[in-house]
Parts: structure tokens; C-alpha cells; sequence
């Protein structure tokens, strides 16, 4: 890459920590299509990508690249992610301003990351299943459902309403029980588990867990076991290996 | 990248990407991370928009019509129509075995995964 445009407004992309002696891996592909790089200070390196003036971020695609590059390198090797859009003007000011001076605390979080990787489980109810469940199981359920039948949204706009609340109430009872269950099954296989709250009235629980590598295919199996026994009513989705985005601190 | 471990046989009861989505990754990472504030630089174009609707707990009156209309289709299913697109295709369920009863089974029996149309439409038709 030309150096010589570094009189104006570009700078580094930084992607995450990792410790100064990784092996990263290779083939590592970042932002803008660009080559990603390790700058090290001390035991900690930053790994990063030379932008130039003119290069977009911010973007979906920008997005994208971020994730590769951690998910790629945490297969590997231990990375704190930083921030997505982390730039900073020069290499000298990450060293000196950043590098430097929390030497100490970016190895003490790569050794609580060290050997593992993230992965996020989300159990959500299947809608029609649940529904079909609660109009059998609870008759004002059923009694609303034949009072709308066949009418407008407007014509039963309040019979509706009361309809929804019934049933996102209902949601809101199930709920956790099967998050509990669910918590339970797998985080025996985790370092570490954060619970994220539901985002949809059908949504049971979102998990980030830190899987150690060589536990990763029991906890696989886990998952697999778990969303068999409960698949009539609840669907798994399951994102990773990723790089632990859930278990740095975001100071 | 590709080298994930994540294919699964067809038989897998998990929904598993093989490699992350722009809304998985905005849903898992966007916002995560270490924060070196003076220099987070950039503004996330078109994608701060994207993340408020994944994440914002709706339980507005919105939700409520959505469900409501909800139950509604599942009732039309129940009745012989098939206006479940999104959760099967071929669902013939006929019309003749009662309400609610016929709806659950219907749809377990849709959901099974190993469970053939053909074979469906046999067993009610009989």
C-alpha cells in the first residue's frame, strides 16, 4: 500500500486486541477488501487496516468485514473485538494512547477469553404452534378468536386488542420456565453466559455463551439435543464460533 | 471463514447459518466491544435504523393486531384454507375434523420434519 498518502486525513482501522507472539491466521480479509495487519507494543497487538482518504465505512459491507476479521482470527487465537468504526489517526497515537497505557488490562481480558469462542443461541416459540395452544387451552383466547372471525380490523378493533394482550401475556408466563431450561441445558458447557432479554413477544431467550474449543462439539450436541426435544414448539437458532463480542467490557 | 464447522446433516433440528447474515451480525455485535471513545469515529450508515427495529421490544398495540390476525389465519386453516404460507406449504388440512383440535395437529404435523405430504395427505383423506 502507498504510504506517502499519509499526510492527510487517513488513519487505521482497529478490529481487536490480541496478545503480541498470536500466529494469526493468514488469509485475513478487512475493511475495503484491505490487508489486515498486527501492530504490536509490548505484549498486545492491535490488529488493523491502513485506510486512505476517500474509503467509506460505516457500512453494511464495512460491518461484515469487521466480523470476519475477529471470527476468522478467534478460531485461532484470543481477540477482544473493539467497537465497530474504531479509527484512530496514526499508529504512533494507537501505541501511545491506547496500547501503552492499558497493556496490563488488554492481556488480563485476553487470558478470560483465552482458548474459547462465542456462540449465541435463540429460542423462539413457533408462532402457530403456541397460538393453536393457547385458543384450546384458554377459552376467552377462543371465545375472541370467533368473535373476530370474519370481521374487519375495524369492526373488532377492541376485541383485537384485548385478543393480542391475552396473548403476549400468555408468552410472557411461558416464557421462563423454557429460558431456564434452555439456560440450563447448555451453560455446563460454557465459561461464561450472558442472558440478553427477549425481543419479540414470541422470543424465549437470546444466550451468548463462551464455549472453550475443546468443549465446542459437546455443547454443539447440546444444542442439537435440546432443540430435538422441544422442536414441536420452539425453534433454535444457533450463531458461531465467533469472536467474543459479548465478553469484553465496553467501558 | 469457511472453514466453519457449521454444516449440519438435513436431519439437524437446528437453524444454523453457515456463515453470519448482515442481521445476525447486527443483532449479535453491533454496539459490542471494547470503546476507546475519543475514537469511534464512525457513523453507521444505514444500519442504526435497522438495529432499533431488531431490537425494541414491541408490545405496542401493533403487536397485538398482529397476533389477533394471527389467530385469525389459523382459524382459516383450520376451516380448509391454506393461508399459512410461511410455515408450509401444502397444508391440506380438510375441513371436516372440528376446530381446534384439527388446527394443533395440523400444524404439528406440518412441522414434522420428516413428514411427507404426500404421505399427509393420505392419512386425512381416508
Amino acid at each position: 500500500m502507498a504510504g506517502a498518502a499519509s499526510e492527510a486525513l487517513d488513519g487505521l482501522y482497529v478490529y481487536g486486541i490480541v496478545q503480541a507472539d498470536a500466529n494469526l491466521p493468514d488469509d485475513l480479509v478487512g475493511v475495503e477488501g484491505r490487508p489486515v495487519s498486527a501492530l504490536a507494543e509490548g505484549t498486545v497487538a492491535a490488529l488493523v487496516t491502513e485506510l486512505s482518504p476517500g474509503d467509506e465505512f460505516g457500512t453494511p459491507d464495512g460491518l461484515l468485514a469487521h466480523t470476519n476479521v475477529l471470527d476468522t482470527a478467534s478460531r485461532s487465537v484470543a481477540v477482544l473485538p473493539m467497537t465497530f468504526g474504531t479509527v484512530v489517526p496514526s499508529a504512533e497515537e494507537l501505541t501511545e494512547e491506547v496500547l501503552s497505557p492499558r497493556q496490563a488490562e488488554f492481556s488480563e481480558a485476553l487470558r478470560t477469553v483465552e482458548g474459547a469462542v462465542q456462540f449465541t443461541v435463540r429460542a423462539r416459540y413457533l408462532r402457530d404452534v403456541a397460538l393453536a395452544a393457547m385458543i384450546a387451552g384458554n377459552p376467552e383466547i377462543a371465545r375472541l378468536r370467533e368473535a373476530i372471525s370474519g370481521t374487519s380490523e375495524d369492526e373488532t378493533r377492541n376485541e383485537r386488542i384485548r385478543l393480542g394482550e391475552l396473548i403476549v401475556a400468555t408468552f410472557d408466563r411461558m416464557r421462563p420456565t423454557d429460558a431456564e431450561s434452555i439456560r440450563e441445558a447448555l451453560s455446563p458447557f460454557a465459561r461464561d453466559v450472558v442472558h440478553r432479554e427477549a425481543g419479540q413477544a414470541e422470543d424465549i431467550v437470546e444466550l451468548a455463551l463462551l464455549v472453550p474449543r475443546e468443549r465446542q462439539s459437546e455443547f454443539e450436541n447440546a444444542v442439537e439435543s435440546i432443540a430435538k426435544d422441544m422442536h414441536e414448539e420452539i425453534s433454535f437458532r444457533l450463531v458461531g464460533p465467533q469472536a467474543p463480542y459479548d465478553f469484553v467490557n465496553g467501558d | 471463514m469457511s472453514t466453519t464447522t457449521a454444516r449440519r446433516s438435513q436431519g439437524s433440528y437446528v437453524d444454523r447459518p453457515s456463515s453470519s447474515s448482515l442481521a445476525d451480525v447486527i443483532e449479535i455485535i453491533l454496539d459490542k466491544g471494547l470503546v476507546i471513545d475519543a475514537y469511534v469515529r464512525v457513523s453507521l450508515v444505514g444500519i442504526e435504523i435497522l438495529t432499533i427495529d431488531a431490537r425494541i421490544v414491541i408490545a405496542s398495540v401493533d403487536t397485538y393486531l398482529r397476533f389477533a390476525e394471527a389467530t385469525n389465519r389459523l382459524d382459516l386453516a383450520a376451516q380448509g384454507g391454506k393461508d399459512l404460507p410461511e410455515l408450509m406449504e401444502g397444508l391440506t388440512e380438510s375441513g371436516t375434523r372440528g376446530k381446534i383440535g384439527g388446527a394443533v395437529d395440523s400444524v404439528k404435523d406440518a412441522l414434522t420434519p420428516d413428514d411427507s405430504d404426500k404421505e399427509k395427505q393420505r392419512e386425512e383423506s381416508s
